[in-house]
C-alpha cells in the first residue's frame, strides 16, 4: 500500500472524526447504554437485597468481581506499554495504534475501578479506604497491599489520562482547524491554543518524554501491586514470588489481544485502513508470541515449584487445580493463552484479519479464565479439607460482568468518533524526522 | 521611528525550510518564530532557543512526592502508635510502594503543568502568525527584525525556497 502524504493523515483521521455518525453507530451506542443500564439494575438489586445475591460466600470470598477487576486492570496495560515503553524505545509502528490503545487503557481502568466498589457491598463507605485523617487518627494501614492497590490504580488512572490527553493536544489543534461550529469551539478549548510553534514543541516533547519515562515503571508496578493482593497472603497458589512478573506478562498479553480486537473493526468502520495497517497489527501479534512465551514459563514454573518445594499443601493444590472440578478452566487457559498465540509464528495467521481476530478473542477469553483460576481455585481449596468449597457466579455477577464490557465499549465507541483515533502529529514526526536528518 | 517589523514565510518542504533556518542563523537573526506540523528536535541546533526546564521541575516534583509519601505513611503510623512486638510502628519497606506511586503521580502531574506553563498553553484561539496549514504539511518561519533588515531577510527567505513571504508591521509600532 502506498505511503500517505503528510496532508492525507489530517484528511483521513479528521475525515473519520468529523463525518456525521451513522444510525448504526448510534444504534450500537444505545445498545451499549442499555447494557450499562442492566448492570446498574443488577448492582442496585445487590445493594437492596444484600451480598447474598452474589455467589461469593465462605470459603470463596473473592469471586467474579475481583476476577473482573484483575482482568480489566490487565487489559489496561497494553495501552501504556505501547504508548510509553515503545515511545522510549523509538518503536515507529506504535504511532498508528497507540492513541486507541491509550484510550483502551483509560476506559479499562475506569471499568476495573468499578469492581472493588461493587465488591464492597456497602459502597457508600468506600472512602474508608482512602488516606484521610479522621478524628480518631485511624488512617488506613499503608502496610496493606489493598491500600497499595488503591494508590497504585488511582495513580495509574490519573497518569494514563494525563498521558493520553497530552499526546492528543497537537491533534486536537488539527481537529480545531478542520471543524466548524460547536465542535470547533470544543476542540479549540481542548487544544489550548496550540500552534505548533517551536517553543511549544520543545517544552511539549520534553514533558511528554518525562511522562513516558514515569509511566514505564508505573506499568510494571501497577500489576505487580495487584499481584501483591494475592502473593502477600499465605494461601496455596497465591503465596509465590513469581506472581508479579506473571501478572505483568499476563496483563500485557491480554491488553495486546484487546488492542487487536478493537482495532480490526474500528479501522474498518472509521475507514482508517491506510493509517492503521495490517503490519501494525502484525507487530502486536509478534509481541503476543513473546508475552505468551513468558506466560508459558510461569505456567510451567508454578507446578514445578509446588513439587520442588516439598510443601504438601502446594502439591495437593497444584494437582487439584489440574485435575479438580475447575480443571476445564485451567486447561482452557493454557490452550488459549499459550497454544493459540503460537499460530502467530505462521505469517498468514498474523497478517490476515480473521485469524488475528479469532486468536485475540481466544487469548482475551483465556486471560479472563486465568484470573478465575488464580482467584477462585486458591480460595476454594486451601489448607484444611473442612473449609474446601465451590463457587459459581450468579446472574447478578454475570449481569454486572456483561454490563462492564458494555461500559468499556460504550466509552471506546464515543472516543473513536469524537476524538482523533490516530496520532496525526506523531505519524508525521517519523517522516519529517527522517527528512530533517537528510536535510541537515 | 526604528520600525520593528516581522516577515512571515511559508515553506512546502523540509529542505527549503532547513536552508532558510541555516541562512537566518548565518545572518545572525535570533528573533524567530518557527512552526512545524511535528516536533523536530533534530533542528534545534539551528534554532535560537534549546532545551526546556520541564525536566527539572518534574524531578523536583517527583522527589517531593516521594518525601510526601514517607511523611504521610510514617506520620500516620506514629499518630496511631500501636506497638507490636516491641517494633517501631512505622515500616519503611512497605511504604516504598506508596512512595513510588506518589513520585510518579506528582512527577506526571507536574510534567503536564510545566508544559502548559512554559509553552503558554491555555484555552484560547490560536494566535497569529499561526496558519492552519502548519498543522498539515507546511512549515512557517516568522522573523522579527528592524525595518532596515527587511529586504535582506525577505530575499534570504525567497532564495531558500519560501512559497509565500509576507511583510507585516507589528501592531505595537504605531
Amino acid at each position: 500500500m502506498s505511503e500517505l502524504a503528510l496532508r492525507d493523515y489530517n484528511r483521513t483521521v479528521l475525515g473519520a472524526l468529523l463525518s456525521r455518525p451513522s444510525r448504526v453507530y448510534w444504534g450500537v451506542v444505545a445498545l451499549l447504554a442499555a447494557g450499562i443500564g442492566w448492570g446498574a439494575f443488577c448492582w442496585a438489586y445487590q445493594i437492596c437485597r444484600g451480598m447474598g445475591v452474589a455467589g461469593i460466600s465462605h470459603p470463596v470470598g473473592w469471586g467474579a468481581y475481583i476476577v473482573n477487576f484483575v482482568f480489566w486492570i490487565g487489559i489496561g496495560h497494553a495501552g501504556t506499554l505501547i504508548s510509553a515503553i515503545l515511545y522510549l524505545f523509538r518503536v515507529r509502528w506504535r504511532s498508528a495504534i497507540y492513541r486507541s490503545a491509550e484510550a483502551m487503557t483509560v476506559f479499562a481502568v475506569m471499568t476495573a475501578g468499578l469492581f472493588p466498589l461493587i465488591h464492597l457491598g456497602r459502597v457508600w463507605v468506600f472512602w474508608f479506604i482512602l488516606p484521610y485523617p479522621n478524628q480518631r487518627h485511624l488512617w488506613p494501614s499503608f502496610k496493606s497491599p489493598l491500600v497499595w492497590d488503591v494508590v497504585a490504580v488511582t495513580t495509574y488512572l490519573i497518569i494514563s489520562i494525563v498521558f493520553w490527553y497530552s499526546g492528543m493536544i497537537p491533534d486536537l489543534a488539527a481537529a480545531r482547524d478542520a471543524a466548524t461550529g460547536r465542535r470547533r469551539r470544543v476542540y479549540e478549548f481542548l487544544a489550548l491554543g496550540w500552534t505548533g510553534e517551536h517553543d511549544q514543541w520543545r517544552h511539549y516533547l520534553r514533558g511528554y518524554m518525562c511522562l513516558a519515562a514515569l509511566a514505564t515503571p508505573l506499568v510494571i508496578s501497577v500489576h505487580s501491586v495487584v499481584s501483591f493482593d494475592f502473593a502477600m497472603s499465605l494461601l496455596p497458589g497465591w503465596h509465590t514470588t513469581i506472581f508479579a512478573p506473571y501478572f505483568v506478562a499476563g496483563a500485557i498479553h491480554s491488553g495486546l489481544a484487546m488492542v487487536i480486537l478493537l482495532l480490526i473493526p474500528s479501522r474498518r468502520f472509521l475507514r482508517l485502513e491506510r493509517v492503521i495497517r495490517v503490519e501494525h497489527l502484525e507487530q502486536a501479534a509478534l509481541l503476543m508470541i513473546l508475552t505468551g512465551a513468558i506466560l508459558a514459563y510461569t505456567y510451567l514454573v508454578e507446578p514445578f515449584i509446588a513439587w520442588y518445594s516439598g510443601d504438601i499443601f502446594e502439591r495437593q493444590f497444584s494437582a487439584w487445580r489440574a485435575l479438580g472440578p475447575y480443571a476445564w478452566a485451567y486447561w482452557t487457559t493454557i490452550i488459549c493463552n499459550v497454544i493459540a498465540p503460537l499460530f502467530f509464528l505462521w505469517k498468514p495467521a498474523r497478517t490476515r484479519l480473521v485469524p488475528l481476530f479469532t486468536i485475540s478473542l481466544l487469548v482475551t477469553a483465556g486471560m479472563w479464565l486465568e484470573r478465575f483460576v488464580i482467584i477462585v481455585d486458591s480460595t476454594a481449596h486451601d489448607f484444611l479439607p473442612n473449609v474446601w468449597g465451590h463457587y459459581r457466579p450468579t446472574w447478578v455477577e454475570v449481569g454486572i460482568a456483561i454490563a462492564a464490557l458494555c461500559w468499556f465499549l460504550f466509552w471506546f465507541f464515543l472516543f473513536s468518533k469524537h476524538l482523533p483515533a490516530v496520532a496525526i502529529a506523531e505519524s508525521k514526526d517519523i517522516r519529517l524526522g527522517q527528512a530533517a536528518e537528510a536535510a541537515l | 521611528m526604528t520600525g520593528r517589523r516581522h516577515i512571515s514565510s511559508v515553506f512546502a518542504d523540509m529542505a527549503s525550510f532547513v536552508t532558510a533556518l541555516r541562512g537566518l542563523r548565518a545572518a545572525g537573526m535570533r528573533d524567530l518564530s518557527v512552526h512545524s506540523p511535528a516536533g523536530l528536535l533534530e533542528l534545534e541546533p539551528l534554532l535560537p532557543r534549546r532545551g526546556s526546564p520541564v525536566r527539572f521541575f518534574v524531578l523536583l516534583a517527583g522527589l517531593a512526592g516521594c518525601l510526601l509519601a514517607f511523611w504521610m505513611c510514617i506520620g500516620s503510623a506514629l499518630l496511631y502508635g500501636l506497638i507490636v512486638g516491641g517494633k517501631w510502628p512505622a515500616s519503611i519497606l512497605p511504604y516504598c510502594v506508596i512512595a513510588f506511586e506518589l513520585t510518579v503521580l506528582l512527577g506526571g502531574l507536574t510534567a503536564l503543568a510545566a508544559v502548559l506553563a512554559f509553552a503558554r498553553l491555555r484555552p484560547a484561539p490560536a494566535q497569529p502568525p499561526y496558519d492552519p496549514r502548519f498543522g498539515e504539511d507546511q512549515f512557517g518561519i516568522t522573523v522579527y527584525c528592524a525595518e532596515s533588515e527587511l529586504p535582506s531577510v525577505a530575499r534570504l527567505l525567497r532564495q531558500a525556497g519560501a512559497r509565500e513571504v509576507h511583510e507585516q508591521r507589528d501592531s505595537s509600532d504605531n
